[in-house]
């Protein structure tokens, strides 16, 4: 007959307090917000339910920033986030409602499968990352998932809107897993000019071809 | 007064006027490209951190400030590099004119050569990414002016000089930790590993280095050339400061090996796309990929004659650079050039043409052209400590000849008597760059020994 050896570890959740139980799982709330939003920004094709799930995301964000810096300075990031968001909203028009050829069946599959991919990818890796940045797990989790559908949104589409979304996506990724390192008040300031740079870039970007000479 | 509110603050202040000014386009370019002449000049003459007696005034140029808790550091070994980008500057401007550049040229080129400059100056390191990315971005109204549909070229373009910033930044808050833990390899490879990346971002390193070829070919070439210049330029002076920094990076040997590949690489894949372009515009993309391969070569070398090589690599690169793309830009304006579209240019613009093969087969290395005492002089180093490579680097090398040959071949070729069809004030300058580059290929020391200058700077690396 086996003998099953088990790990005192396995029966760790017995004798943890329910306060940081509650606290782990309010923590996964960002996470769960961050999946949800990801899903969203890369398999709408209206642009409002793009930019929407992108104010979603950064509340997110400032909310797994906010793990490890003050609530003051982590609320730069919302507030940044929002007005890139605004940004990059305010130059589309109904008539590039982001459905040209409508909605592919296929692509819609290809994009969600390619999501589910990138979400394993993540939940798998971040062992190893953690190794190289000891940041909380919430903030690894989030950080990568982020950069990942970033880089794949910057990877399958061809138009401005879609790509400065996915930059700006990947770089929110990278500035909350920097935030576990830097807690520097003018890196979080120059990060934020370059956020509204970019989201400005591709705004610039969008409607370019319709301007008349600066 | 501080010597980065004389090099930074002032280049950013005039920058801001002439926007306001831009609708005079010609008067913008010829006094911005004067005031760079103008600060390249005071780069040469102040002595920084010393006194100035000015109007009977004794005014102290300070070598650092400090703002918000970080520098801006000049150091008395940084006359050259100033000089070098005030310079370049004025020598990109003074083309500028006749080159077909949008308004927003002018001003918001001389913004990025005022952020660049920050990216060299600041301490620490790690705010030279989001300088480099604030220069990135001003970069975009000036490749795609108003009117123009935005190609795949400037968005990758975007992308992977975005991408370089988070690597760079990683590097930085690395290198701090390895600083107090030599010893630790784990820490020192991620370090590497984290710089390394974020360069092959900046430098269109392999296999980042899609963008380039497009990026000539769907914006004003000598626009796409100001920056394809500047952009490695600073980039590589940036890295001899990180090598100047950090003695672990110095020390780590494999850097040099994977430099030499690396480089390699990037010759010989240039070279083979390079010999089966069509489009001139892209030819020229990958003329600029091999060049920095080049530079990646130089560096490999580890040696001082190799930094010697590397810094006094930049001129030939300017001059051909300049006159290639300005020659270019007057050729195709905002249409695409193919090897079927200058069937008969020798005959009927025989400047245009002698310029756009002047700066092709210097970039290829032809002997009497800028860039070929460089190129014979890295050859000559690399195949004492890597003959293969160099081997391979003629392979790459010999792309960008048969591309030359290409050119020469559709230009001469022509069914009807071509009139001739050469507009004088361009032609003018681009003889006079043509001249240029014969001059320095004929006479190379007088130049190329005050760019060794550069390596001032860098006291470690001496």
């Amino acid at each position: 007959m086996d003998i099953v050896a088990f790990d005192t570890a396995d029966f760790d959740f017995l004798f943890r307090k329910p306060a940081v139980i509650l606290q782990q799982q309010f923590d996964m709330i960002p996470i769960l917000i961050l999946m949800v939003t990801t899903i969203l920004v890369s398999v709408s094709r209206p642009w409002r339910y793009t930019i929407l799930a992108l104010v979603a995301q950064y509340l997110s964000v400032a909310w797994l920033v906010a793990m490890v810096w003050p609530i003051g300075l982590a609320a730069v990031k919302l507030v940044v986030g929002w007005m890139s968001s605004a940004i990059l909203g305010a130059t589309q028009t109904d008539k590039e409602d982001g459905e040209k050829g409508g909605f592919v069946v296929q692509g819609f599959l290809f994009r969600l499968f390619a999501i589910g991919v990138v979400w394993l990818v993540v939940f798998s890796v971040t062992p190893f990352v953690d190794n190289w940045f000891s940041a909380p797990v919430h903030l690894l989790w989030g950080s990568l998932l982020l950069i990942g559908v970033g880089l794949l949104q910057m990877g399958v589409s061809g138009e401005p809107f879609r790509i400065f979304v996915g930059l700006l996506t990947a770089l929110a990724g990278f500035e909350i897993l920097y935030a576990s390192v830097e807690s520097s008040v003018l890196v979080a300031g120059l990060l934020a000019i370059v956020n509204l740079g970019l989201a400005l870039a591709g705004s610039y970007l969008m409607v370019v071809n319709t301007l008349e000479e600066l | 007064m501080s010597a980065a509110l004389l090099w930074i603050g002032v280049p950013l202040m005039a920058a801001m006027v002439f926007w306001f000014l831009r609708r005079q386009k010609l008067l913008c370019i010829l006094a911005i490209g004067a005031l760079n002449l103008l600060l390249a000049l005071l780069a040469w003459k102040l002595p920084i951190g010393g006194v100035i007696n000015f109007l009977g005034l004794s005014i102290e140029l300070k070598a650092v400030w400090t703002i918000l808790g970080r520098s801006f550091v000049f150091g008395s070994g940084d006359h050259s590099f100033l000089m070098l980008i005030f310079g370049m500057g004025a020598f990109w401007y003074i083309g500028a004119g006749v080159a077909k550049v949008g308004r927003t040229f002018a001003p918001l080129g001389l913004a990025v050569l005022a952020f660049l400059v920050a990216a060299l100056a600041v301490q620490p390191f790690l705010y030279a990414a989001l300088f480099i990315e604030a220069a990135v971005l001003f970069t975009v109204p000036m490749l795609v002016p108003p009117g123009q549909q935005p190609g795949k070229g400037i968005l990758r373009f975007v992308i992977f000089q975005t991408m370089a910033m988070p690597f760079i930044m990683f590097a930085g808050w690395i290198a701090t930790i390895v600083e107090a833990n030599p010893t630790d390899q784990r820490l020192l490879l991620q370090a590497v590993l984290f710089m390394a990346l974020g360069f092959a971002f900046w430098l269109a390193v392999f296999p980042f280095y899609s963008w380039v070829p497009l990026l000539t070919g769907e914006v004003n070439p000598y626009v796409a050339g100001f920056v394809l210049n500047f952009f490695p330029t600073i980039v590589f002076l940036l890295s001899l400061d990180f090598l100047n920094t950090f003695a672990w990076l110095r020390e780590f040997s494999l850097l040099y090996v994977a430099l030499r590949l690396i480089g390699a690489v990037m010759v010989v894949l240039g070279g083979i796309w390079v010999a089966f372009e069509r489009e001139l515009a892209r030819m020229y993309g990958y003329a600029v990929i091999m060049e920095n391969g080049f530079s990646l070569l130089a560096l490999s070398l580890h040696s001082r004659v190799g930094l010697e090589i590397f810094t006094t690599l930049f001129l030939g690169r300017l001059l051909s650079l300049v006159v290639w793309g300005l020659a270019l830009a007057i050729l195709s304006g905002q249409r695409r050039v193919t090897l079927d579209d200058v069937e008969g240019l020798l005959y009927s613009k025989p400047v245009t043409a002698g310029a756009i093969l002047a700066g092709c087969l210097s970039i290829a290395g032809l002997p009497l052209l800028a860039v070929f005492p460089m190129r014979l002089f890295l050859l000559e180093q690399l195949v004492k400590v890597a003959p293969v490579t160099v081997l391979w680097v003629f392979i790459g090398n010999i792309g960008l000849f048969v591309a030359g040959l290409r050119l020469v071949s559709s230009m001469a070729r022509s069914d009807q008597g071509a009139q001739f069809d050469e507009k004088v004030i361009p032609a003018v300058f681009m003889a006079l760059g043509t001249l240029a580059i014969i001059v320095v290929g004929v006479f190379p020391g007088w130049l190329t020994r005050n760019l060794v200058g550069l390596l001032d700077a860098f006291e470690r690396l001496q």
